[in-house]
């Protein structure tokens, strides 16, 4: 099948700010759509001996839902964003270090997880930790009919048959992490995973802008 | 990380302007820093912000088995928690004395106080009630967190609404919001703590930064501490619901009047403040306006930080004064660099500075331009 | 992506320029820029910068500094002026110290020296009184260059010593208290500010202090 042009994506609206918060090394806001995000990086830091690594920095990912006790769904988050995170520092600058990088959820309409590795990624830039590259999170739904919907909305991603996530790196749109509910045949994981890397692209020039709009008055 | 380490020099500063009659941040001993309040899209979440201290609150509700003791009341609990966000220093997932004395302080002001109808919150007696949940997440640490957090929780609890309910025999049916409109907590009262700090025992100021309220809980060289930090919650019928106090004693009562004459005022200005909000974001949601998070994501500045309050501040300084010029200036940069002729200062002990500033930009500070200097060398 | 010079980078990004110059001449690769194999990455967000000949850079905010800022560094009683084993320098807990890194390596504990290679201390040494406040990184790098004309303007209008370092600290002091947040403030102030709002801002707050405000 051949996929769109890059024009036919339409993504949720992006909005984002950084160093929202004072006392962290590095902070970002992102609201996609109607789900907010908060994330905050501080590092490189002093930590525990025991959990010290002489070879790189060791990064320590929390992330906080809005309400009642911590959950196992937010370990798991947790892990999906530390393991993208992982490849995109370049941890080898920083051994014996610690980098600590918490999200909290603000709003959750849909599409929490790419928009807390976005959020993140932000987070991250905005700190200044040396980056192998950066990410960009994208999901996409396959619905009732088993059409493809990118970046599904609240009520899509519910009634939907299935939910991918993809997250790509910026220098040749690797799949850095991938991860799906549902089931879908070999086929549509193809489809999908084509216009995902095209739609990232959105994603990419988005950080860009938001790097160009401060870097006229550094 | 351990706690970030105070100088001495930051602490004999921060106590000399402070007895002298200033503040860093050039408020007055009795200003406090902007309230600022913005709700999400739930009922019952909130963010509030005293300057730069933030903390986000969220109420959620479910039908529990009431206490034994107390068979036709609903239950509140308040549950706070610090993460690494709110300060490098903190640990995940780690109790620390701060947060238990935050949650204790708010259960005491909250619960103790009975500023809500508990017994609203009943739906069948010894079976059935519900139980509201009060989570409190800190996201930044610039000082008095306890006002910070207890404006939070008392805006999330006066926002919140609750399913409505129906009995019809044994069982009961929850309404979703859209079936039934949801139904209002009951608050009696407004209670709201507020916390000052009192240096050396006269001086009293209100809504101390987190440099002021380190510098107050930290010990001379005598092993006494500079001064306390006092909290009082009040209502607003001037009402005193809480009384607080930590570090070193008092032993002048007209302070402790003093403290809670100001708290009368301001507790008042706080809970007008909390009701407009509450129903001016009434009026929006009924007309159907969207409320979210993320309006309070502003584009029109480049960071965050360069519009809002600076931490070190003179009293009639105004960032405006400066901004207003904006439009005509900042585009032509390149060109005012050569506008800049060293001008020959009126003071001898100046002179040597920008020497300094040189010597440390060449030095150690960023080697890259030192080896920069040396390949120009080779190449030439 | 491939950038050149002048560029808005993200990390991730390549840099071809570099390696396509003549091999004969060093080339000096600054902070946000890392080579792998063929290429130059770039590792931090911000604006490629170059200077003549071959010294390229990135632009980017930040709050930490790379080495030295997550840990402890040793301060030995020996790397002071005139210091002997038996006569030994006074520096307390808690004191502010205008030093020099001897050892910047991200496997080895930095170290830290309050004297030149001739043994003199020069400036460095203690700061007694006056006031420390931290900030970013830039703001540090913008004062200290020789085009802000932050310094320049604020030194005609009142006596103070200040020293800044390169971790995000900044120790001011001045003859009275008001002149000393005088002073923290409009080095604060000017951190996202262009030239001539510095200027505007700097006669702004000498007028303040001097107390008629316009």
């Amino acid at each position: 099948m051949v996929p769109e042009r890059l024009q036919d994506f339409k993504l949720k609206p992006l909005k984002c700010e950084l160093n929202f918060l004072s006392k962290s090394d590095g902070s970002a806001i992102l609201s996609q759509g109607d789900t907010v995000v908060l994330a905050s990086v501080n590092g490189p830091l002093d930590i525990k001996t025991t959990s010290q690594n002489i070879e790189k920095a060791t990064l320590e990912v929390l992330f906080c839902s809005k309400e009642g006790k911590p959950s196992v769904a937010d370990r798991f988050k947790e892990n999906v964003i530390r393991n993208t995170c992982e490849t995109a520092i370049l941890g080898c600058l920083y051994p014996r270090t610690g980098i600590t990088l918490t999200i909290q959820e603000l709003e959750n309409y849909g599409g929490l997880l790419t928009c807390a590795v976005n959020c993140a990624c932000l987070a991250l830039i905005n700190s200044g930790v040396g980056m192998r590259h950066v990410v960009a999170a994208v999901s996409c739904a396959v619905n009732e009919v088993g059409d493809l919907v990118l970046e599904p909305t609240q009520q899509e991603a519910e009634s939907a048959r299935a939910l991918l996530y993809f997250v790509f790196d910026s220098r040749d749109k690797n799949l850095v992490t991938g991860f799906t509910e549902g089931t879908f045949s070999e086929d549509t994981y193809e489809e999908a995973l084509v216009r995902c890397r095209l739609a990232s692209d959105f994603v990419f020039q988005f950080y860009r802008d938001v790097v160009k709009k401060y870097s006229n008055v550094i | 990380m351990r706690e970030q380490f105070l100088s001495n020099c930051e602490k004999n500063f921060i106590k000399k302007i402070i007895l002298e009659g200033h503040r860093l941040d050039g408020r007055n001993y009795d200003e406090s820093r902007k309230l600022d309040i913005c709700f999400g899209s739930e009922y019952g979440s909130c963010i509030v912000s005293i300057g730069e201290t933030k903390v986000l609150a969220q109420v959620s509700c479910e039908v529990v088995q009431p206490k034994q003791i107390r068979p036709n009341e609903g239950i509140l609990y308040i549950n706070v928690e610090i993460s690494p966000m709110a300060a490098p220093q903190f640990e995940a997932n780690r109790q620390t004395d701060l947060t238990v004395y935050l949650n204790r302080l708010l259960e005491k002001c909250y619960k103790d106080s009975k500023c809500i109808d508990l017994e609203s919150l009943c739906i069948v007696v010894e079976e059935k009630v519900w139980s509201l949940r009060v989570d409190l997440k800190i996201l930044n640490h610039e000082g008095n967190l306890i006002e910070c957090s207890s404006i939070a929780t008392l805006v999330s609890l006066a926002h919140f609404k609750r399913p409505d309910v129906t009995r019809s025999g044994e069982s009961v049916i929850i309404h979703t919001l859209a079936e039934n409109d949801p139904i209002p907590t009951v608050l009696y009262h407004y209670p709201v703590c507020l916390t000052f700090a009192i240096f050396q025992n006269n001086v009293l100021i209100s809504d101390p930064s987190y440099i002021e309220e380190t510098v107050c809980t930290s010990t001379t060289e005598d092993g006494n501490t500079i001064g306390g930090l006092l909290v009082v919650g009040m209502n607003q019928y001037k009402e005193i619901c809480l009384l607080n106090h930590t570090e070193a004693a008092i032993h002048n009562s007209n302070i402790v009047h003093r403290a809670i004459q100001s708290a009368a005022e301001r507790s008042k200005s706080v809970v007008d403040l909390i009701k407009a909000e509450i129903i001016r974001d009434d009026n929006l949601r009924q007309k159907r306006t969207k409320i979210n998070f993320s309006d309070i994501i502003t584009t029109n500045h480049v960071q965050s930080l360069s519009m809002k309050d600076l931490k070190i501040c003179l009293k009639n300084y105004n960032i405006n004064d400066i901004k207003m010029e904006e439009d005509n200036s900042p585009t032509e940069i390149l060109d005012d660099k050569q506008d800049i002729k060293p001008e020959k200062s009126k003071y001898d002990v100046v002179a040597s500075l920008p020497q300094t500033a040189e010597i440390k930009a060449k030095e150690g500070a960023s080697t890259w331009i030192e080896i920069s200097s040396e390949s120009d060398v080779d190449s030439s | 992506m491939k950038v050149s010079i002048g560029d808005v980078v993200l990390p991730g990004d390549y840099f071809d320029e570099i390696s396509t110059d003549n091999a004969k001449s060093r080339v000096v690769i600054g902070p946000g820029l890392r080579k792998e194999e063929d290429h130059v990455y770039i590792t931090k967000a911000g604006v490629l910068k170059k200077k003549n000949p071959h010294t390229y850079w990135i632009d980017s905010y930040q709050k930490r500094v790379d080495i030295g800022g997550s840990t402890t560094a040793a301060l030995s009683y020996l790397s002071f002026e005139g210091a002997t084993k038996k006569n030994r320098p006074e520096v307390q807990v808690g004191d502010i110290i205008y030093a020099k890194l001897v050892i910047a390596s991200k496997d080895m504990e930095p170290e830290l020296v309050c004297i030149d290679s001739f043994g003199h201390k020069g400036r460095l040494g203690v700061l007694t009184d006056g006031f420390v406040f931290k900030c970013s990184i830039n703001l540090i790098r913008k004062i200290l260059s020789p085009q802000c004309p932050l310094l320049e303007s604020l030194k005609n209008e009142w006596p103070f010593e200040l020293a800044a370092g390169m971790n995000g600290r900044i120790w001011i002091k001045a003859n009275s208290m008001k002149e000393t947040i005088a002073l923290g403030n409009a080095v604060l102030g000017a951190e996202f500010m262009s030239q001539e709002e510095i200027k505007k801002m700097s006669n702004n707050i000498s007028a303040t202090l001097a107390g008629h405000v316009y």
